[in-house]
């Protein structure tokens, strides 16, 4: 089920806000973990298995880590590695096999399994909880059924964002639903679900058009305003859906970090990545980049360590060469701002290290998106002049079309509204307090038509 | 005045999913949609194997969508959100100025040339003059008013690609009324809000084909033209549900030397000749099926005309089309072969036709794969 349909808003969402927030403390946590599994089962009633499995395996880990404390390290090793096969098995087989196809000559068959959805999402969180308990940061968790309420919760099984054990922990054990929260939740929820509705799908027929067309004669205008709109279709898409989890769970009572932060103001790289779906930025930093050392054990580990977490990153998106390059793209630009090149980019203009920011993100999105590498490289090529023209008229019409979903994306993603909201007075003054209810009932409306109508309507993370 | 607004807030929203809900399970809706002018999806029944496959639970999704409360509304809300974002093209139906069009997608060739090759095969097997005519749609004489991008094909292309095939493998004679419906789009030869050309289109074509299929077609001064209704919303306007569009009329051309008739037999066998404009079709969503009715694999239409006898094999573009041909031909037998699976029980002798006339719009020739039936004809 995704957020972003009749079944889910109309149907499920009532029954489980109804169930998970009217009943009493004891109840909440059972509520949560049987509405997450009905959640996963919907679209996935034979994987939901794995997820069960995912669910036992850390859960046993931790009690034996809790009673085998001298022996602890063991367990977290089988448990990571138990964890790693799963995500392995399902995710990367097709990748291995074909890639060790070609480079041996030999054709060992391809199971080619389909992906579990959320299972990066869900084998990242377990794995978190684990390390927290081995740290010592987080108490192992006794109950079975509060484990897999953390690891299944709703809000964000299938696209996030990663929320570590150590920040829900307590909120897991004891947590109250109030008015104002639940309000906030409601006003976040509404938005997201706005950003992906009426924003991203809109803005992403544009890209659909182009992706289709042919990329050896595209005209710059063309590949420009394909990348573009894909550009501002992901970042719609899944800050929308991070903002649906997040706004999902304060409505049940939980405070997930804030997973965007208008990533596309960025002037670095670097400040890109801290913006940028932040929660797995931070789950990298905390369990793979600070392990390894982190910056401390001088200039080459520091290099060392960057890359393996930007080739884990890129991975992380998607089995194939394309993210592998996508994440290397920018462990690279990292490494070269780590080493210096931040001091330079902070004494220029600001609009120039905005626009080598966009630059290095839009042509990270090239591979991102493409299907091959050399698919990469031809759009790439279009983008600067390999298809022979500038323009034609086709480009043209392609401009008009995407004039206005264009401008909305480029207003919405900019923090105008923000810089609005603080003008009139913040979030508690007496004109943005009125507009709340009469927004909410505006969005909702408009993205039930779209909703009714779904002839369009992707779900973009089948590869994460 | 916080607390108020919160609760507020909080009520719109649970009150906005709640009430669409309970609305939508409440009230019972019909398994048919007159407006939309399709079947609704059913309600799935459950079963293990539907629910580990997948299967019940996209059925069930299909099914709370399509019986979703007030859903037509909530589908013309989305054209007018998209119009107002500047974008033309909403479900598959591109909304110029003045009309709706249905644009073509891509052609597949190798679909056309199967159906171009059943034509020739049909035309070798008998002596009798075969015609074909290819009617370009809307979409195609109207193309200049479709945004670039939206642009798909050519049906012009497509006609001539057909009629040189025919013209080299076959004695098939072909009728390009491209030119003729071309001059005269400033009239109102096709409708507004459906995918068909009206009648006054398929008379031009009518006198067009003359000629060459050697009749003398009967001039206006033979039709007493009745307005028979001036609120057609036809199936272009079902898949938006966009009333921005003036709303089409149906004109019934009534012979006025001629008596036309539609034979109908009934279960027991007993023959009885009707009118072949339907009026009771007058009172539904889809006022072209006035037109012989709706779509059957043979429908019989004779008249008092000194014609010979013809058979036409078509879509829904010749039911306007067969009441102009029945000035000229006595009996005509009427096949759409989408409606049979071997034409062999249908047609009889292709001898004792005086001629045999093929008849598609453009753009739905181009998909149609039924065609290669003709191929079970035996001479």
């Amino acid at each position: 089920m995704v957020f972003s349909s009749v079944e889910f808003l109309f149907y499920f969402l009532p029954i489980a806000l109804l169930l998970c927030c009217a009943v009493p403390m004891k109840f909440k946590n059972p509520m949560l973990a049987l509405t997450g599994l009905v959640f996963y089962a919907w679209g996935e009633p034979i994987y939901v298995v794995v997820l069960i499995i995912t669910a036992i395996i850390n859960y046993v880990s931790g009690l034996l880590m809790s009673k085998y404390v001298e022996k602890r390290k063991v367990v977290l090793i089988i448990s990571i590695v138990l964890n790693l096969a799963i995500l392995f098995i399902f995710k990367y087989t097709s990748f291995a096999i074909t890639t060790i196809n070609s480079v041996f000559n030999i054709s060992i068959p391809d199971p080619d399994l389909p992906l579990p959805i959320g299972i990066s999402f869900f084998t990242f969180q377990s794995m978190s909880y684990i390390i927290d308990v081995y740290r010592g940061t987080s108490k192992p968790q006794r109950n079975f059924v509060n484990f897999f309420a953390y690891i299944a919760m709703f809000p964000q099984i299938v696209a996030g964002p990663i929320v570590k054990y150590q920040d829900v922990e307590e909120s897991l054990n004891q947590r109250t639903v109030s008015l104002s929260k639940f309000s906030e939740g409601v006003t976040i929820f509404v938005i997201g679900l706005a950003k992906k509705v009426l924003l991203a799908n809109n803005i992403g027929t544009i890209w659909t058009e182009i992706k289709a067309m042919d990329y050896s004669e595209m005209p710059v205008l063309t590949a420009w305003i394909g990348i573009i709109s894909f550009t501002f279709q992901i970042y719609f898409d899944f800050s929308g859906y991070s903002d649906m989890a997040i706004g999902l769970g304060k409505m049940l009572g939980f405070d997930f970090m804030e997973n965007f932060n208008l990533p596309y103001l960025s002037k670095s790289v670097s400040e890109f990545w801290r913006r940028w779906h932040i929660s797995l930025g931070s789950w990298f930093r905390e369990y793979v980049y600070f392990p390894l050392g982190g910056s401390r054990g001088g200039t080459l580990k520091t290099v060392r360590n960057l890359l393996v977490v930007w080739l884990l990153t890129g991975l992380w998106h998607g089995a194939s060469w394309n993210f592998v390059l996508w994440g290397l793209w920018f462990g690279i630009l990292i490494v070269i701002e780590h080493l210096g090149f931040s001091k330079v980019l902070k004494k220029l203009p600001k609009p120039v290290s905005w626009l080598y920011t966009m630059l290095a993100v839009v042509i990270g999105w090239v591979f991102f998106e493409t299907d091959s590498l050399a698919l990469g490289v031809q759009y790439l090529g279009a983008m600067f002049g390999a298809g022979g023209t500038i323009l034609n008229s086709q480009s043209s019409a392609l401009l008009a079309e995407a004039a206005i979903p264009l401008a909305l994306c480029l207003f919405f993603s900019s923090g105008a509204t923000g810089n609005y909201i603080s003008r009139l007075g913040g979030k508690d003054s007496k004109v943005v307090m009125a507009i709340t209810p009469v927004a909410t009932a505006a969005l909702l409306i408009a993205c039930t038509a779209y909703l009714v109508n779904s002839s369009y309507n992707p779900f973009l993370y089948f590869n994460f | 005045m916080k607390k108020v607004i919160q609760i507020l807030n909080i009520a719109v929203f649970l009150g906005f999913l709640m009430v669409l809900a309970v609305v939508s399970l409440a009230v019972p809706e019909d398994d048919y949609s007159e407006t939309e002018n399709r079947y609704l999806a059913e309600m799935p029944d459950f079963s293990i194997s539907d629910w580990f496959s997948g299967d019940y639970s996209e059925d069930l999704t299909s099914w709370l969508d399509d019986h979703f409360a007030m859903r037509t509304n909530w589908i013309s809300l989305h054209t007018r959100l998209e119009l107002l974002q500047g974008r033309n093209e909403v479900n598959d139906i591109y909304i110029a100025s003045d009309r709706l069009l249905e644009l073509t997608d891509e052609i597949d060739y190798s679909v056309v040339d199967s159906s171009l090759e059943a034509i020739s095969y049909l035309s070798s097997l008998t002596d009798t003059p075969t015609y074909v005519m290819l009617v370009p749609t809307a979409a195609e004489i109207y193309s200049d008013e479709v945004s670039y991008t939206q642009k798909k094909v050519s049906q012009r292309e497509l006609i001539t690609y057909a009629y040189t095939y025919l013209s080299e493998n076959s004695s098939v004679q072909t009728i390009d009324v491209y030119s003729t419906l071309y001059g005269s789009r400033e009239e109102y030869i096709y409708y507004r809000t459906d995918h068909h050309w009206t009648s006054k289109g398929a008379y031009l074509a009518y006198i067009l084909a003359a000629d060459t299929m050697g009749y003398t077609a009967s001039t206006l001064d033979k039709f007493d033209v009745r307005y028979a209704s001036h609120s057609f919303y036809g199936s272009l306007h079902s898949s938006v549900l966009y009333d921005g569009i003036e709303a089409d009329t149906i004109e019934f051309y009534l012979s006025n030397t001629r008596t036309v008739s539609k034979v109908v037999t009934d279960d027991d066998g007993n023959t009885s000749y009707v009118s072949v404009f339907d009026e009771s079709y007058l009172s539904r969503k889809d006022k072209y099926l006035c037109y012989l009715g709706e779509n059957t694999a043979l429908t019989e239409v004779v008249s008092d005309s000194t014609g010979g006898k013809l058979l036409v094999i078509k879509d829904s573009y010749a039911n306007c089309f067969i009441p102009f041909l029945a000035e000229n031909y006595s009996e005509i037998d009427i096949i759409d072969l989408r409606y049979l699976t071997n034409p062999t029980s249908y047609i009889g002798d292709l001898g004792d036709y005086d001629a045999i006339l093929i008849l598609y719009n453009a753009s739905n020739f181009a998909e149609d794969t039924n065609l290669p039936k003709l191929r079970l004809l035996k001479n």
